[in-house]
């Protein structure tokens, strides 16, 4: 098979590109945080009754609960995460950015770099290095 | 002799597992055309189906059932019932040098829902042919 690559304009990649509205970001929302719980119960092998045993509630309300649509509250939702083994995290970013989570095991990471997490931003990271003055004599501080 | 089969991928969004592109087979892409009349005719409709395909195209493999249905033969459906009923269909393809795909093929209401479901699961299984063949041409269309 042959692949010719082409550029077009796409006026449907136009309106895929612009921001969803504000109750169509809620949307996203409510199916992302639940995605991550039924991603979490795949990558566990965690089936569905068996979360509802272990939220001692009927399946029904764990079927309600995982389609999407309903606002779950935080309190549900670490409810949740805690019958699978799992802990609920979340964050704010500017509207557009890009947020990837990891996670580990702090005894893996050297302090050097577990610490200040929350302070390293993308911005932080572009900003260019400054150099000193050049040496002038022995003395001076390498830059 | 005979022409070879030429396939034409849009793409039109990028997700954070998965690049979303319709399908044309000589020249026909329903996808592409029940998505821009959505577009167009029914801002609504058309940003909850740009919700649901932008929900799906975080995951490798989504799991929401309820959302992104199996309709069997490898096929899955974008499920929609407000503010109307509408249904995408679609599959997963990877492709060298292109990467992890969602293929829409067309797109309707509940009411052809059937006949819609068959036409998804011909386009893929002509689809799955041509790629195999050696003298297929595969355009790959990506936005300005």
């Amino acid at each position: 098979m042959k692949i010719i690559i082409k550029k077009k304009s796409n006026p449907l990649a136009e309106a895929f590109a612009r921001p969803l509205s504000l109750e169509n970001e809620i949307e996203f929302r409510k199916l992302i945080v639940v995605e991550e719980l039924l991603q979490y119960m795949k990558r566990e092998g965690i089936k569905r009754t068996e979360l509802a045993a272990r939220m001692d509630v009927p399946p029904s309300r764990i079927t309600k609960m995982l389609d999407g649509t309903e606002n779950l509250t935080i309190a549900t939702l670490v409810r949740a995460g805690r019958a699978v083994g799992a802990d609920l995290h979340q964050t704010f970013a500017p509207v557009g950015k890009k947020v990837r989570w990891i996670s580990y095991e702090p005894a893996d990471v050297h302090q050097a770099f577990s610490a200040p997490v929350r302070t390293v931003t993308v911005e932080n990271l572009n900003t260019p290095y400054t150099l000193d003055a050049p040496a002038s004599n022995d003395n001076a501080i390498a830059s | 002799m005979k022409k070879p089969v030429e396939i034409t991928l849009t793409s039109f969004h990028i997700g954070g597992a998965r690049e979303v592109v319709t399908l044309s087979l000589d020249g026909k892409d329903p996808a592409l055309k029940y998505l821009s009349k959505l577009a167009k005719k029914d801002a609504a409709a058309f940003d909850s189906i740009h919700t649901r395909i932008k929900t799906v195209a975080e995951y490798e493999r989504y799991q929401n059932l309820q959302t992104f249905r199996d309709v069997g033969g490898g096929v899955f459906e974008f499920k929609r019932n407000t503010p109307r009923l509408l249904r995408l269909y679609a599959f997963y393809d990877e492709i060298d040098g292109i990467g992890q795909l969602i293929i829409c093929t067309n797109g309707g209401d509940k009411t052809s829902q059937d006949q819609d479901i068959l036409a998804a699961k011909a386009r893929k299984k002509e689809y799955t042919l041509a790629k195999k063949k050696p003298d297929t041409i595969l355009n790959y269309e990506i936005p300005e």
